[in-house]
């Protein structure tokens, strides 16, 4: 053994290069089986769109007596392009945004969410239906949209109600140029709340202040009750254990 | 197509990391009956050469007795066991302690001006009658059988000249001992497989034991930029001696008790190692020093490389995630739901190849303790003790690192103790 012949140094190199197939063939069947879970949630929004348009399509001439909305059906939908744009953001932070099926997906999903932009300004002009949509306009090279990120993430989980839409501006589809040619959005990361651009870095309470006053109000009365009621709970426990040992 | 380079260079590093690894597993496997025969210890006492026990002492004062206490307890026929202790100039009362052994048998006790190790050991070499000379650190326990087992490697292999013993740390209490108990377990493995392949890169000075001759041959020691019993080996790896491991002599050492001591005694570890191994880099990859120059000295130098840059690009990933942590928290303020973002669902587990190729690499090192343990003859090894390993080598072990290749680039030389 003391001649420790090349042909061994071979055989580690192949086990090793072996186990670093092994790790990638994981790594991929990982990542195709999170591609086809986004994809899943994807076409439940897509579909879910595809209602809204078959709903306005339906509505044609005739007046707004009609529209039949759904709060839970929109809620849903809220969660569910908030939950996507999570994943998509991860799995850009794993796999690199020039990965071709995530931009597939991502181009994909871009252009529904125009697509239920417009229809929703439409239904809220035509027929007064109030939904709050936020147009968050991000791009890799940005440092800062991480941080934006996570606030926009914050106000998702805050304000089910409210609509947000995750615009990458690195996708050139024409609709993507188009929107923001219209829009004239100078930079990422820019918030648009009611046909407003605000461009730059913006905290939690910044956002907030730009969001109808009712909704900010009315998850602030709620917290407070839900710390009141916490607060009469324990109140309620320390009372229980004097009666017990009283008795 | 946009390359990230870091990412490249993380996985080559990760690739000759596990490369490493496997190389152990895999040699150590190819080998067992080898290992069997070595495990059997089987050698008639009449056949025992004769052996002196040398031990240089610095101000050794406190532990000079425990010493010849287990020498007392050496299994050896006595009279084939001689003992030369040198104090080197000591400035404590190791030299008054010392004396108390004067009229042991087979015993000479020499005194010296100092002028380190390597100086002591010269000069017991004038005083050395026997076949063998084994060289044992004034802190360092001896198992009553490790003589005998070590010296059976010289009577069963006639062409080893030199084995090196398998070194652990006794009764370890503070931090540092416990994460150093781990690290000598996985080194009596390492060592094992090394001395299987011929390649063994060092036989420690705390135990170790020569052919008189060979010693003689190569000139004895040096002072070898205070590692001499690492640039003793590159020497005698270089004149063609056979040099074997003997994974069941075991000593037993305190080990450094505090991470302060660690890192200097892991300083000039490191520092030897690079000094010495630039003085003799006509080792690396040349094929004629087999096992030893094709792969233990490159992948140990190669080890100093992923510290250094596994450490660069972990701290930078830190300093990074805790900025956009601090910034982000900012923005959002505590009372957000943000920070239980950090969520349980799979769908947000890294599965990049890395994560699992590190996995691979954790689990090859647990893997490499317990053969450790089992080739030690540790029946019972704590598991506790991994926490500190993992902490202390995780954390520090890349700042000695650090400052070592520092020290040697700029060839200042730190100081013995």
């Amino acid at each position: 053994m003391k001649n420790y012949s090349f042909y061994h140094y071979a055989i580690v190199f192949f086990v090793t290069l072996g186990l670093f197939i092994l790790a990638f063939f994981l790594s991929d069947k990982a990542s195709n089986a999170r591609i086809s879970q986004i994809q899943e949630i994807q076409n439940k929004i897509s579909l879910d769109i595809l209602s809204i348009e078959t709903r306005y399509a339906l509505l044609g001439n005739s007046s707004c007596d009609h529209v039949v909305s759904n709060e839970n059906f929109e809620r849903e939908l809220n969660e569910e392009l908030n939950n996507l744009a999570r994943r998509v953001k991860f799995m850009e932070s794993d796999l690199g945004s020039e990965n071709p099926n995530l931009l597939a997906i991502k181009q994909q999903y871009n252009l529904l969410q125009i697509k239920d932009y417009l229809l929703r300004q439409e239904l809220n002009e035509r027929c007064g239906e109030e939904i709050v949509s936020v147009l968050y306009f991000h791009e890799q090279s940005c440092r800062d949209c991480r941080r934006q990120t996570v606030v926009l993430d914050e106000i998702g989980a805050r304000y089910p109600e409210v609509r947000i839409y995750w615009l990458d501006r690195d996708l050139h589809t024409p609709a993507m140029q188009t929107l923001i040619s219209i829009f004239n959005i100078p930079g990422s990361p820019s918030i648009m709340v009611d046909d407003i651009v605000h461009t730059g870095l913006f905290s939690l309470a910044d956002v907030e202040e730009m969001l109808p006053l009712v909704l900010v109000e009315n998850y602030y009365a709620s917290q407070e009750i839900k710390e009141d009621e916490e607060i009469s709970e324990e109140e309620n426990k320390e009372e229980g254990t004097v009666e017990k040992t009283d008795i | 197509m946009h390359i990230d380079w870091v990412q490249v260079f993380l996985y080559g590093v990760v690739f000759v990391s596990l490369y490493t690894q496997i190389f152990f597993l895999y040699s150590f496997f190819i080998s067992r009956k080898q290992y069997k025969q070595d495990s059997l210890v089987s050698v008639d006492p009449k056949e025992l050469p004769t052996v002196t026990l040398v031990v240089p002492c610095w101000n050794e004062e406190k532990t000079i007795d425990a010493t010849f206490v287990s020498l007392d307890n050496v299994a050896y026929p006595q009279d084939k066991l001689f003992v030369i202790a040198v104090d080197d100039g000591s400035t404590d009362a190791t030299w008054k302690e010392l004396q108390k052994y004067a009229q042991r048998k087979n015993t000479i006790l020499l005194q010296k001006e100092n002028g380190g190790k390597h100086s002591a050991l010269n000069l017991a070499l004038d005083y050395v009658t026997t076949d063998l000379i084994c060289s044992l650190d004034a802190d360092t326990r001896l198992d009553s059988q490790s003589i005998q087992a070590i010296a059976s490697v010289f009577v069963k292999n006639k062409k080893v000249s030199a084995v090196g013993g398998s070194v652990l740390i006794h009764n370890p209490a503070t931090f540092a001992q416990k994460a150093q108990s781990i690290e000598y377990q996985m080194f009596a493995f390492t060592k094992k497989v090394l001395g299987l392949l011929g390649g063994v890169l060092v036989v420690p000075g705390a135990f170790s034991v020569f052919k008189i001759d060979a010693l003689r041959a190569v000139g004895g020691y040096k002072r070898a930029h205070n590692l001499e019993d690492l640039e003793l080996t590159y020497r005698l790896q270089i004149a063609g001696y056979e040099v074997d491991h003997c994974h069941n002599a075991l000593v037993y050492t305190t080990g450094p008790a505090s991470v302060s001591s660690l890192f200097r005694q892991r300083l000039r570890w490191g520092y030897g190692f690079l000094q010495n191994t630039r003085d003799y880099k006509k080792i690396i990859f040349n094929p004629k020093m087999g096992a030893f120059g094709m792969f233990t000295v490159p992948t140990s130098v190669f080890a100093y490389f992923v510290i250094l840059s596994v450490f660069f690009i972990s701290w930078y990933k830190i300093f990074d995630g805790l900025i956009h942590y601090f910034s982000t928290l900012q923005l959002v303020g505590f009372n957000s739901s943000w920070q239980a973002f950090v969520s349980l669902d799979w769908f947000f587990v890294n599965t990049q190849a890395l994560s699992f190729l590190s996995l691979v690499i954790f689990a090859s090192v647990l893997g490499t303790v317990f053969l450790g343990r089992y080739v030690s003859g540790i029946r019972k090894g704590s598991f506790v003790n991994f926490i500190p390993f993992f902490i202390l080598y995780g954390l520090v072990v890349p700042f000695w690192v650090l400052r070592s290749v520092y020290d040697t680039l700029r060839a200042s030389t730190p100081s013995w103790r």
